[in-house]
Protein backbone atom coordinates (compact mmCIF):
# COMPACT_ATOMS: atom_id res chain seq x y z
CA UNK A 1 0.00 0.00 0.00
CA UNK A 2 1.51 3.53 -0.64
CA UNK A 3 1.40 6.19 1.68
CA UNK A 4 -1.20 8.86 1.95
CA UNK A 5 1.14 11.10 3.39
CA UNK A 6 5.13 10.44 2.67
CA UNK A 7 7.96 12.76 3.61
CA UNK A 8 11.38 12.55 2.97
CA UNK A 9 14.56 14.05 3.85
CA UNK A 10 12.77 17.19 4.54
CA UNK A 11 14.67 19.76 6.80
CA UNK A 12 14.33 23.32 7.51
CA UNK A 13 16.29 25.48 9.24
CA UNK A 14 15.35 29.15 10.94
CA UNK A 15 18.96 30.90 10.98
CA UNK A 16 21.27 28.68 12.55
CA UNK A 17 19.07 26.32 14.07
CA UNK A 18 18.04 22.82 12.67
CA UNK A 19 14.34 22.00 13.78
CA UNK A 20 13.82 19.62 11.27
CA UNK A 21 16.49 17.83 10.50
CA UNK A 22 16.71 15.40 7.26
CA UNK A 23 12.76 13.67 8.52
CA UNK A 24 11.25 11.13 6.27
CA UNK A 25 8.33 9.23 7.16
CA UNK A 26 5.15 7.57 6.03
CA UNK A 27 1.88 7.66 6.52
CA UNK A 28 -1.07 5.44 5.60
CA UNK A 29 -4.77 5.64 4.77
CA UNK A 30 -7.07 5.21 7.73
CA UNK A 31 -4.27 5.68 10.69
CA UNK A 32 -4.08 7.47 13.29
CA UNK A 33 -0.50 8.62 13.26
CA UNK A 34 0.73 9.77 16.71
CA UNK A 35 3.64 12.26 16.08
CA UNK A 36 5.35 12.55 19.07
CA UNK A 37 8.03 14.44 20.96
CA UNK A 38 8.68 16.80 23.50
CA UNK A 39 8.25 20.58 23.27
CA UNK A 40 10.67 22.31 20.64
CA UNK A 41 11.13 18.40 19.08
CA UNK A 42 9.77 19.88 15.62
CA UNK A 43 6.60 18.75 15.68
CA UNK A 44 4.90 22.13 14.65
CA UNK A 45 7.33 22.83 12.16
CA UNK A 46 6.91 19.61 10.35
CA UNK A 47 3.37 20.33 10.63
CA UNK A 48 3.49 23.62 9.06
CA UNK A 49 5.43 22.68 6.69
CA UNK A 50 2.89 20.04 5.41
CA UNK A 51 0.78 23.00 5.77
CA UNK A 52 2.21 24.93 3.60
CA UNK A 53 2.48 27.61 6.36
CA UNK A 54 6.71 27.37 6.49
CA UNK A 55 8.71 26.64 3.24
CA UNK A 56 11.46 24.12 3.38
CA UNK A 57 15.08 23.92 2.97
CA UNK A 58 15.41 20.27 1.82
CA UNK A 59 13.63 17.50 1.09
CA UNK A 60 10.05 16.46 -0.51
CA UNK A 61 6.88 16.16 0.60
CA UNK A 62 4.11 13.76 -1.47
CA UNK A 63 0.29 13.73 0.11
CA UNK A 64 -2.66 11.38 -1.94
CA UNK A 65 0.82 10.74 -4.30
CA UNK A 66 0.28 13.78 -5.59
CA UNK A 67 4.11 16.49 -4.96
CA UNK A 68 2.89 19.04 -2.21
CA UNK A 69 5.38 21.94 -4.09
CA UNK A 70 3.05 21.94 -7.05
CA UNK A 71 -0.57 20.69 -6.01
CA UNK A 72 -0.66 22.92 -3.32
CA UNK A 73 -4.54 23.66 -4.22
CA UNK A 74 -5.55 20.40 -4.75
CA UNK A 75 -3.87 18.94 -1.72
CA UNK A 76 -5.06 21.31 1.05
CA UNK A 77 -8.77 21.11 0.07
CA UNK A 78 -8.62 17.62 1.09
CA UNK A 79 -6.59 17.94 4.15
CA UNK A 80 -8.39 19.38 7.16
CA UNK A 81 -6.09 21.29 10.27
CA UNK A 82 -5.77 22.47 13.72
CA UNK A 83 -2.49 23.94 14.51
CA UNK A 84 -1.40 24.46 17.94
CA UNK A 85 -3.65 26.96 19.41
CA UNK A 86 -7.23 27.83 18.26
CA UNK A 87 -7.09 31.41 17.06
CA UNK A 88 -10.41 33.01 15.87
CA UNK A 89 -11.81 35.83 15.26
CA UNK A 90 -13.22 36.43 18.57
CA UNK A 91 -15.44 39.64 17.59
CA UNK A 92 -17.41 37.03 15.29
CA UNK A 93 -19.72 34.48 16.53
CA UNK A 94 -18.95 30.45 16.31
CA UNK A 95 -21.38 30.25 13.48
CA UNK A 96 -19.76 33.27 11.35
CA UNK A 97 -15.58 32.33 11.78
CA UNK A 98 -16.68 28.62 10.38
CA UNK A 99 -19.03 30.20 7.57
CA UNK A 100 -15.94 33.09 6.89
CA UNK A 101 -13.70 29.51 7.48
CA UNK A 102 -15.97 27.58 4.39
CA UNK A 103 -15.23 30.12 1.58
CA UNK A 104 -11.85 30.13 2.26
CA UNK A 105 -11.79 26.26 1.82
CA UNK A 106 -13.56 26.65 -1.97
CA UNK A 107 -16.60 24.59 -0.86
CA UNK A 108 -20.32 25.24 -0.44
CA UNK A 109 -20.61 24.67 3.07
CA UNK A 110 -24.23 25.09 4.10
CA UNK A 111 -25.69 26.44 7.11
CA UNK A 112 -27.00 23.21 8.17
CA UNK A 113 -23.78 21.63 7.08
CA UNK A 114 -22.10 24.04 9.79
CA UNK A 115 -24.95 23.76 12.59
CA UNK A 116 -24.36 19.67 11.68
CA UNK A 117 -20.89 20.13 12.40
CA UNK A 118 -21.06 22.22 15.73
CA UNK A 119 -23.45 19.84 16.81
CA UNK A 120 -20.66 16.98 16.36
CA UNK A 121 -18.15 19.02 18.75
CA UNK A 122 -21.15 19.84 21.30
CA UNK A 123 -21.11 23.53 20.64
CA UNK A 124 -24.71 24.08 18.68
CA UNK A 125 -26.12 25.59 21.53
CA UNK A 126 -23.32 28.29 21.47
CA UNK A 127 -23.48 28.74 17.78
CA UNK A 128 -24.38 32.33 18.09
CA UNK A 129 -22.26 33.48 20.83
CA UNK A 130 -19.05 35.24 20.17
CA UNK A 131 -15.74 33.45 20.40
CA UNK A 132 -14.51 35.51 23.11
CA UNK A 133 -16.64 34.36 25.21
CA UNK A 134 -15.63 30.56 25.18
CA UNK A 135 -13.69 28.62 27.52
CA UNK A 136 -10.40 26.90 26.38
CA UNK A 137 -11.79 23.41 25.64
CA UNK A 138 -14.59 24.99 23.39
CA UNK A 139 -12.09 26.82 21.49
CA UNK A 140 -10.86 23.42 21.18
CA UNK A 141 -13.72 22.15 19.63
CA UNK A 142 -14.24 25.04 17.55
CA UNK A 143 -10.79 24.15 15.74
CA UNK A 144 -11.75 20.72 15.57
CA UNK A 145 -15.27 21.65 13.46
CA UNK A 146 -13.28 24.19 11.20
CA UNK A 147 -10.77 21.09 10.51
CA UNK A 148 -13.45 19.02 9.74
CA UNK A 149 -16.17 21.22 8.14
CA UNK A 150 -14.63 20.73 4.53
CA UNK A 151 -15.34 17.13 4.69
CA UNK A 152 -11.23 16.43 4.35
CA UNK A 153 -10.23 13.21 4.03
CA UNK A 154 -6.88 14.25 6.41
CA UNK A 155 -6.96 15.56 9.35
CA UNK A 156 -4.22 17.16 10.81
CA UNK A 157 -4.29 18.04 14.66
CA UNK A 158 -1.47 19.70 16.30
CA UNK A 159 -1.89 19.22 20.29
CA UNK A 160 -5.67 19.09 20.02
CA UNK A 161 -5.96 18.25 23.86
CA UNK A 162 -3.21 20.44 24.87
CA UNK A 163 -4.20 22.32 28.49
CA UNK A 164 -7.42 20.62 28.93
CA UNK A 165 -9.35 19.12 31.91
CA UNK A 166 -8.99 15.08 31.79
CA UNK A 167 -12.73 15.27 31.10
CA UNK A 168 -11.93 17.63 28.41
CA UNK A 169 -9.36 15.44 26.92
CA UNK A 170 -11.26 12.26 26.85
CA UNK A 171 -13.97 14.39 24.77
CA UNK A 172 -11.67 15.39 21.91
CA UNK A 173 -9.92 11.59 22.30
CA UNK A 174 -13.37 10.26 21.68
CA UNK A 175 -14.39 12.78 19.37
CA UNK A 176 -10.65 11.98 17.19
CA UNK A 177 -11.45 8.15 17.10
CA UNK A 178 -15.26 8.83 16.08
CA UNK A 179 -13.89 10.67 13.04
CA UNK A 180 -11.21 8.04 12.23
CA UNK A 181 -13.71 5.22 13.00
CA UNK A 182 -17.15 6.30 11.50
CA UNK A 183 -16.14 9.41 8.82
CA UNK A 184 -12.83 6.98 7.89
CA UNK A 185 -10.47 9.92 7.99
CA UNK A 186 -6.69 9.49 8.65
CA UNK A 187 -5.75 11.61 10.94
CA UNK A 188 -2.29 12.85 12.16
CA UNK A 189 -2.20 13.83 15.77
CA UNK A 190 0.78 15.35 17.52
CA UNK A 191 0.96 15.22 21.06
CA UNK A 192 4.22 15.17 23.69
CA UNK A 193 1.85 12.94 25.98
CA UNK A 194 2.80 9.16 24.94
CA UNK A 195 -0.50 7.75 26.81
CA UNK A 196 -2.75 10.01 24.85
CA UNK A 197 -1.04 8.88 21.63
CA UNK A 198 -1.23 4.86 22.85
CA UNK A 199 -4.82 5.39 23.53
CA UNK A 200 -5.78 6.14 20.13
CA UNK A 201 -3.36 5.93 17.70
CA UNK A 202 -2.36 2.63 15.90
CA UNK A 203 1.31 4.36 14.46
CA UNK A 204 3.77 6.76 15.91
CA UNK A 205 6.63 8.71 15.18
CA UNK A 206 8.90 9.90 17.92
CA UNK A 207 11.64 13.07 16.61
CA UNK A 208 13.57 14.96 18.87
CA UNK A 209 15.55 18.09 17.72
CA UNK A 210 13.89 17.35 14.52
CA UNK A 211 15.26 13.98 13.59
CA UNK A 212 13.47 10.84 13.86
CA UNK A 213 13.94 8.10 16.98
CA UNK A 214 11.71 5.78 16.14
CA UNK A 215 8.58 4.79 13.93
CA UNK A 216 6.48 2.29 13.46
CA UNK A 217 3.04 0.55 15.35
CA UNK A 218 2.32 1.70 18.54
CA UNK A 219 1.86 -1.46 20.32
CA UNK A 220 4.98 -3.03 18.69
CA UNK A 221 7.26 -0.32 19.49
CA UNK A 222 5.47 0.20 23.40
CA UNK A 223 5.76 -3.76 24.13
CA UNK A 224 8.89 -3.91 23.39
CA UNK A 225 10.44 -1.51 25.78
CA UNK A 226 10.36 -0.42 29.33
CA UNK A 227 8.61 1.32 31.40
CA UNK A 228 8.02 2.42 35.04
CA UNK A 229 5.71 0.31 37.12
CA UNK A 230 4.31 1.05 40.39
CA UNK A 231 3.31 -1.85 42.76
CA UNK A 232 1.70 -0.68 45.83
CA UNK A 233 1.93 -3.92 47.69
CA UNK A 234 1.78 -4.87 51.74
CA UNK A 235 5.35 -5.90 52.06
CA UNK A 236 7.52 -3.74 50.14
CA UNK A 237 11.28 -5.05 51.45
CA UNK A 238 9.82 -8.48 51.34
CA UNK A 239 8.77 -8.21 47.44
CA UNK A 240 11.93 -6.27 46.75
CA UNK A 241 14.13 -9.26 47.45
CA UNK A 242 12.00 -11.93 46.17
CA UNK A 243 12.05 -10.52 42.93
CA UNK A 244 15.95 -9.77 43.31
CA UNK A 245 15.88 -13.56 43.30
CA UNK A 246 13.05 -14.38 40.62
CA UNK A 247 14.41 -14.92 37.26
CA UNK A 248 12.46 -11.78 36.18
CA UNK A 249 14.89 -9.25 34.31
CA UNK A 250 14.43 -5.77 35.32
CA UNK A 251 16.33 -2.78 34.86
CA UNK A 252 15.51 -1.21 37.99
CA UNK A 253 13.66 -2.11 40.80
CA UNK A 254 14.06 0.43 44.33
CA UNK A 255 11.45 1.28 46.71
CA UNK A 256 10.43 4.78 46.53
CA UNK A 257 7.49 6.77 48.84
CA UNK A 258 6.55 3.21 50.30
CA UNK A 259 6.00 2.02 47.08
CA UNK A 260 7.95 -0.28 44.58
CA UNK A 261 9.13 1.21 41.25
CA UNK A 262 10.44 -1.81 39.02
CA UNK A 263 11.84 -0.37 35.50
CA UNK A 264 10.68 -3.61 33.53
CA UNK A 265 8.83 -4.43 29.87
CA UNK A 266 5.14 -3.99 29.89
CA UNK A 267 4.62 -8.02 28.66
CA UNK A 268 6.08 -8.76 32.20
CA UNK A 269 3.48 -7.14 34.62
CA UNK A 270 1.11 -9.64 34.92
CA UNK A 271 3.41 -12.61 35.22
CA UNK A 272 5.26 -10.24 38.14
CA UNK A 273 2.03 -9.77 39.54
CA UNK A 274 1.28 -13.27 39.75
CA UNK A 275 4.26 -14.03 41.05
CA UNK A 276 4.25 -11.83 43.47
CA UNK A 277 0.52 -13.15 44.69
CA UNK A 278 1.58 -17.10 44.72
CA UNK A 279 4.64 -15.50 47.29
CA UNK A 280 1.81 -14.31 49.97
CA UNK A 281 2.39 -10.35 48.58
CA UNK A 282 -0.70 -8.65 48.62
CA UNK A 283 -0.92 -6.32 45.57
CA UNK A 284 -3.19 -3.51 45.81
CA UNK A 285 -2.70 -1.64 43.12
CA UNK A 286 -0.56 -1.39 39.89
CA UNK A 287 0.47 1.37 37.45
CA UNK A 288 2.49 2.14 34.71
CA UNK A 289 3.92 5.47 34.34
CA UNK A 290 4.64 5.98 30.86
CA UNK A 291 6.23 9.50 30.24
CA UNK A 292 7.78 10.62 26.97
CA UNK A 293 11.20 11.25 28.88
CA UNK A 294 11.60 7.67 30.27
CA UNK A 295 10.79 6.08 26.83
CA UNK A 296 13.29 8.68 25.39
CA UNK A 297 15.79 6.95 27.66
CA UNK A 298 15.03 3.17 26.62
CA UNK A 299 15.37 4.48 22.96
CA UNK A 300 19.10 6.54 23.27
CA UNK B 1 -12.24 35.99 -5.61
CA UNK B 2 -15.54 38.04 -5.21
CA UNK B 3 -16.80 36.13 -1.99
CA UNK B 4 -13.28 36.46 -0.89
CA UNK B 5 -13.58 40.02 -1.14
CA UNK B 6 -17.06 40.30 0.43
CA UNK B 7 -15.53 38.27 3.67
CA UNK B 8 -12.21 40.79 3.67
CA UNK B 9 -14.65 43.50 3.69
CA UNK B 10 -16.77 41.67 6.57
CA UNK B 11 -13.97 41.71 8.48
CA UNK B 12 -12.86 45.07 8.47
CA UNK B 13 -16.27 46.28 8.98
CA UNK B 14 -16.95 44.18 11.86
CA UNK B 15 -14.22 45.69 13.83
CA UNK B 16 -14.87 48.68 15.79
CA UNK B 17 -11.63 50.48 15.14
CA UNK B 18 -13.04 50.67 11.32
CA UNK B 19 -15.34 53.09 12.98
CA UNK B 20 -12.78 55.40 14.22
CA UNK B 21 -11.65 56.91 11.05
CA UNK B 22 -15.31 57.53 10.13
CA UNK B 23 -16.27 59.17 13.48
CA UNK B 24 -13.21 61.01 13.65
CA UNK B 25 -13.31 62.61 10.23
CA UNK B 26 -17.31 63.39 10.88
CA UNK B 27 -16.12 65.10 14.26
CA UNK B 28 -13.35 66.87 13.14
CA UNK B 29 -15.22 68.64 9.63
CA UNK B 30 -17.95 69.45 12.63
CA UNK B 31 -15.98 70.91 14.85
CA UNK B 32 -14.36 73.27 12.00
CA UNK B 33 -17.73 74.26 10.89
CA UNK B 34 -19.15 75.01 13.99
CA UNK B 35 -15.84 77.28 14.75
CA UNK B 36 -16.13 78.63 10.94
CA UNK B 37 -19.75 79.38 12.05
CA UNK B 38 -19.05 81.31 15.48
CA UNK B 39 -15.46 82.66 14.05
CA UNK B 40 -15.72 82.43 9.57
CA UNK B 41 -16.84 86.09 8.80
CA UNK B 42 -13.90 87.56 11.61
CA UNK B 43 -10.68 85.48 10.60
CA UNK B 44 -12.11 86.00 7.00
CA UNK B 45 -12.11 89.97 7.40
CA UNK B 46 -8.77 89.62 9.24
CA UNK B 47 -6.80 87.38 6.36
CA UNK B 48 -8.43 90.04 3.90
CA UNK B 49 -8.21 93.43 6.00
CA UNK B 50 -5.12 94.06 3.84
CA UNK B 51 -6.52 93.46 0.61
CA UNK B 52 -9.92 95.43 1.40
CA UNK B 53 -7.65 98.78 1.34
CA UNK B 54 -6.96 97.73 -2.36
CA UNK B 55 -10.16 95.84 -3.76
CA UNK B 56 -13.58 96.20 -3.14
CA UNK B 57 -14.87 92.94 -1.68
CA UNK B 58 -18.18 91.98 -2.78
CA UNK B 59 -20.51 88.56 -2.39
CA UNK B 60 -20.31 85.56 0.30
CA UNK B 61 -16.80 84.94 0.83
CA UNK B 62 -17.20 83.09 3.76
CA UNK B 63 -19.25 80.11 2.39
CA UNK B 64 -19.40 75.94 1.99
CA UNK B 65 -16.51 76.18 -0.96
CA UNK B 66 -14.03 78.15 1.77
CA UNK B 67 -14.80 76.01 4.93
CA UNK B 68 -14.08 72.76 2.31
CA UNK B 69 -10.86 74.24 0.98
CA UNK B 70 -9.83 75.21 4.19
CA UNK B 71 -11.31 71.69 6.07
CA UNK B 72 -8.86 70.01 2.91
CA UNK B 73 -6.13 71.69 4.10
CA UNK B 74 -6.52 70.84 7.52
CA UNK B 75 -6.58 67.65 7.72
CA UNK B 76 -4.44 66.17 4.66
CA UNK B 77 -2.37 65.24 7.87
CA UNK B 78 -4.39 63.33 9.53
CA UNK B 79 -6.73 61.25 7.26
CA UNK B 80 -3.24 59.09 6.37
CA UNK B 81 -3.69 57.95 9.94
CA UNK B 82 -7.11 57.71 9.80
CA UNK B 83 -6.68 55.13 7.10
CA UNK B 84 -3.43 53.19 8.17
CA UNK B 85 -5.16 52.74 11.59
CA UNK B 86 -7.14 50.25 9.46
CA UNK B 87 -5.06 48.82 6.83
CA UNK B 88 -1.97 48.73 8.71
CA UNK B 89 -3.46 45.97 10.94
CA UNK B 90 -4.55 43.75 7.83
CA UNK B 91 -2.00 41.36 7.64
CA UNK B 92 -0.61 42.08 10.97
CA UNK B 93 -3.48 41.58 12.63
CA UNK B 94 -4.26 38.47 11.45
CA UNK B 95 -0.56 36.53 11.95
CA UNK B 96 -1.00 38.39 15.49
CA UNK B 97 -4.21 36.92 16.72
CA UNK B 98 -3.06 33.56 14.70
CA UNK B 99 -6.13 33.27 12.09
CA UNK B 100 -3.30 32.95 9.03
CA UNK B 101 -3.15 29.15 10.51
CA UNK B 102 -6.85 29.06 9.47
CA UNK B 103 -6.87 30.45 6.44
CA UNK B 104 -3.31 29.78 4.68
CA UNK B 105 -4.17 26.26 5.72
CA UNK B 106 -7.00 26.18 3.08
CA UNK B 107 -7.12 26.16 -0.85
CA UNK B 108 -6.73 29.90 -1.51
CA UNK B 109 -3.11 31.28 -2.85
CA UNK B 110 -1.60 33.69 -1.04
CA UNK B 111 -1.48 36.18 -4.24
CA UNK B 112 -5.33 35.86 -4.33
CA UNK B 113 -5.07 36.56 -0.27
CA UNK B 114 -3.08 39.49 -0.69
CA UNK B 115 -4.68 41.38 -3.71
CA UNK B 116 -7.87 40.73 -1.88
CA UNK B 117 -6.58 42.32 1.01
CA UNK B 118 -5.63 45.64 -1.35
CA UNK B 119 -8.67 45.61 -3.02
CA UNK B 120 -10.33 45.75 0.77
CA UNK B 121 -8.12 48.18 1.98
CA UNK B 122 -8.49 50.62 -1.13
CA UNK B 123 -12.47 50.30 -0.53
CA UNK B 124 -12.27 51.28 3.20
CA UNK B 125 -10.36 54.27 2.55
CA UNK B 126 -12.76 54.94 -0.87
CA UNK B 127 -15.21 54.76 2.23
CA UNK B 128 -13.71 57.16 4.34
CA UNK B 129 -12.61 59.70 1.51
CA UNK B 130 -16.44 59.93 0.17
CA UNK B 131 -17.17 60.80 3.71
CA UNK B 132 -14.86 63.33 4.25
CA UNK B 133 -15.77 64.54 0.88
CA UNK B 134 -19.65 64.59 1.37
CA UNK B 135 -19.20 65.73 5.56
CA UNK B 136 -17.10 69.10 4.56
CA UNK B 137 -18.64 69.59 0.92
CA UNK B 138 -22.49 68.79 1.35
CA UNK B 139 -22.42 69.85 4.71
CA UNK B 140 -20.26 73.01 4.15
CA UNK B 141 -22.47 74.04 1.06
CA UNK B 142 -25.62 73.41 3.36
CA UNK B 143 -24.55 75.59 6.02
CA UNK B 144 -22.41 78.18 4.60
CA UNK B 145 -24.23 78.21 1.27
CA UNK B 146 -22.57 78.50 -2.31
CA UNK B 147 -20.00 81.51 -3.19
CA UNK B 148 -16.96 82.27 -4.89
CA UNK B 149 -13.87 81.00 -3.37
CA UNK B 150 -10.68 83.35 -2.85
CA UNK B 151 -7.07 81.41 -2.48
CA UNK B 152 -4.28 82.67 -1.15
CA UNK B 153 -1.64 80.85 -2.08
CA UNK B 154 1.56 81.84 -4.36
CA UNK B 155 -0.89 84.52 -5.94
CA UNK B 156 -4.35 85.74 -5.34
CA UNK B 157 -7.06 83.55 -7.34
CA UNK B 158 -10.74 84.31 -7.16
CA UNK B 159 -12.32 81.39 -8.30
CA UNK B 160 -15.90 81.67 -9.55
CA UNK B 161 -18.83 80.11 -7.92
CA UNK B 162 -19.37 77.95 -11.12
CA UNK B 163 -16.13 76.77 -11.82
CA UNK B 164 -15.44 75.29 -8.45
CA UNK B 165 -17.76 72.00 -8.11
CA UNK B 166 -15.51 69.92 -10.25
CA UNK B 167 -12.15 71.16 -8.77
CA UNK B 168 -13.18 69.89 -5.41
CA UNK B 169 -14.46 66.98 -7.18
CA UNK B 170 -11.30 67.12 -8.50
CA UNK B 171 -9.33 67.68 -5.11
CA UNK B 172 -10.93 65.03 -3.39
CA UNK B 173 -10.54 62.23 -6.46
CA UNK B 174 -6.63 63.00 -6.63
CA UNK B 175 -6.59 62.89 -2.88
CA UNK B 176 -8.17 59.31 -2.65
CA UNK B 177 -5.21 58.25 -4.46
CA UNK B 178 -3.18 59.56 -2.57
CA UNK B 179 -4.48 57.91 0.36
CA UNK B 180 -4.57 54.49 -1.66
CA UNK B 181 -0.60 55.12 -1.86
CA UNK B 182 -0.30 55.15 2.17
CA UNK B 183 -2.71 52.43 2.05
CA UNK B 184 -0.43 50.53 0.46
CA UNK B 185 3.10 51.54 2.27
CA UNK B 186 1.12 50.25 5.15
CA UNK B 187 -0.06 47.19 4.02
CA UNK B 188 3.16 46.56 3.26
CA UNK B 189 4.97 47.21 6.14
CA UNK B 190 1.66 45.09 7.86
CA UNK B 191 2.62 41.84 5.59
CA UNK B 192 5.89 42.13 6.93
CA UNK B 193 4.87 42.15 11.13
CA UNK B 194 3.37 40.06 13.56
CA UNK B 195 1.84 42.55 15.72
CA UNK B 196 -0.40 45.95 14.83
CA UNK B 197 0.67 48.93 16.17
CA UNK B 198 4.49 48.10 14.72
CA UNK B 199 2.96 49.00 10.57
CA UNK B 200 0.76 51.74 11.97
CA UNK B 201 3.96 53.23 13.74
CA UNK B 202 6.02 52.74 10.95
CA UNK B 203 3.84 53.80 8.12
CA UNK B 204 2.96 57.44 10.29
CA UNK B 205 7.15 57.84 10.64
CA UNK B 206 7.80 57.14 6.77
CA UNK B 207 4.92 59.65 6.21
CA UNK B 208 6.38 62.30 8.43
CA UNK B 209 10.14 61.85 7.66
CA UNK B 210 8.96 62.00 3.85
CA UNK B 211 7.00 65.46 4.55
CA UNK B 212 10.07 66.96 6.45
CA UNK B 213 12.35 66.05 3.24
CA UNK B 214 9.78 67.23 1.15
CA UNK B 215 9.44 70.79 2.89
CA UNK B 216 13.33 71.14 3.34
CA UNK B 217 14.55 73.22 0.36
CA UNK B 218 18.38 71.96 0.47
CA UNK B 219 20.43 70.83 -1.76
CA UNK B 220 20.92 67.74 -0.65
CA UNK B 221 17.26 66.58 -0.54
CA UNK B 222 16.26 68.04 -4.18
CA UNK B 223 17.79 65.05 -6.05
CA UNK B 224 15.75 62.71 -3.93
CA UNK B 225 12.25 64.48 -3.52
CA UNK B 226 10.73 62.82 -6.92
CA UNK B 227 10.88 59.61 -5.64
CA UNK B 228 9.24 60.31 -2.22
CA UNK B 229 5.68 59.85 -2.27
CA UNK B 230 4.96 62.97 0.16
CA UNK B 231 6.37 64.75 -2.83
CA UNK B 232 2.88 64.30 -5.16
CA UNK B 233 0.69 64.37 -2.07
CA UNK B 234 -0.59 68.02 -1.97
CA UNK B 235 -0.92 68.57 -5.97
CA UNK B 236 -4.26 68.83 -5.32
CA UNK B 237 -3.56 72.35 -4.53
CA UNK B 238 -2.86 72.85 -8.70
CA UNK B 239 -6.48 72.81 -8.77
CA UNK B 240 -7.42 75.49 -7.27
CA UNK B 241 -4.59 77.54 -9.37
CA UNK B 242 -6.12 80.31 -12.03
CA UNK B 243 -5.13 77.80 -14.84
CA UNK B 244 -5.20 73.72 -14.05
CA UNK B 245 -2.30 72.35 -15.27
CA UNK B 246 -3.93 69.03 -16.47
CA UNK B 247 -1.29 67.32 -17.29
CA UNK B 248 1.02 67.92 -14.43
CA UNK B 249 -1.63 66.77 -11.77
CA UNK B 250 -2.27 63.28 -14.36
CA UNK B 251 1.56 62.96 -14.37
CA UNK B 252 1.70 63.33 -10.18
CA UNK B 253 -1.48 60.73 -10.18
CA UNK B 254 0.60 58.20 -12.34
CA UNK B 255 3.75 58.63 -9.90
CA UNK B 256 1.07 57.71 -7.04
CA UNK B 257 -0.52 54.92 -8.94
CA UNK B 258 3.04 53.63 -9.30
CA UNK B 259 3.89 53.73 -6.46
CA UNK B 260 0.99 51.50 -5.09
CA UNK B 261 1.77 48.84 -7.85
CA UNK B 262 5.30 48.97 -6.60
CA UNK B 263 4.29 48.63 -2.96
CA UNK B 264 2.16 46.01 -4.26
CA UNK B 265 4.52 43.91 -6.06
CA UNK B 266 7.01 43.64 -3.02
CA UNK B 267 4.06 43.09 -0.91
CA UNK B 268 3.40 39.85 -3.12
CA UNK B 269 6.81 38.93 -3.43
CA UNK B 270 7.17 39.16 0.34
CA UNK B 271 4.12 37.00 1.75
CA UNK B 272 4.86 34.45 -0.72
CA UNK B 273 7.72 33.66 1.00
CA UNK B 274 6.97 34.31 4.44
CA UNK B 275 7.13 31.52 6.79
CA UNK B 276 4.02 31.79 9.34
CA UNK B 277 5.46 31.58 12.97
CA UNK B 278 2.70 33.39 14.69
Amino acid sequence: MSPLVEINNLTKRFKSITAVDNLSLSIFEQDIYGFLGPNGSGKSTTIRLILTLLKSNAGSIRIFGLPLNSNKKTILSRIGAFVEKPDFYDNLSAFKNLKILAYYSNTSVSSRIIEETLDLVGLLDRSKSKVKTFSKGMKQRLGIAQAILHDPELLILDEPASGLDPSGMRDIRNLIMFLNKERNKTIILSSHNLQEIEMIANRMVIINKGKKIVEGEVAKLLDTHSYYTVFEVNNNLKAKAILEESTFKFEKIEIKENKLHLFCQRKYIPQINTFLVNNEIEVESIKVEQNLEDYFLTLT
Amino acid sequence: MYSLVKIELYKVFSRKRSYIGFIAIVVIVLIAQAAMLWEGQAMHEFITSNLSNAFYMQGNLVNGYLMTYLVLNFLWVHVPLLVVIVTGDLFSGEAHGGTFRLILTRPVSRLKLVSVKFIAAYIYTFVLMFLFAISSLGLGILLFGKGDLMVIFTAINIIPETDLLWRFIGAFVYGFIGMLAIASLSLLFSAMANNSLGPILTTMAVIILFTLITSFNFDIFRSIKPFLLTNYLDSWQGLFSYTVKLKALLFDSMVLILHCLIFYLITVIYFRQKDILT
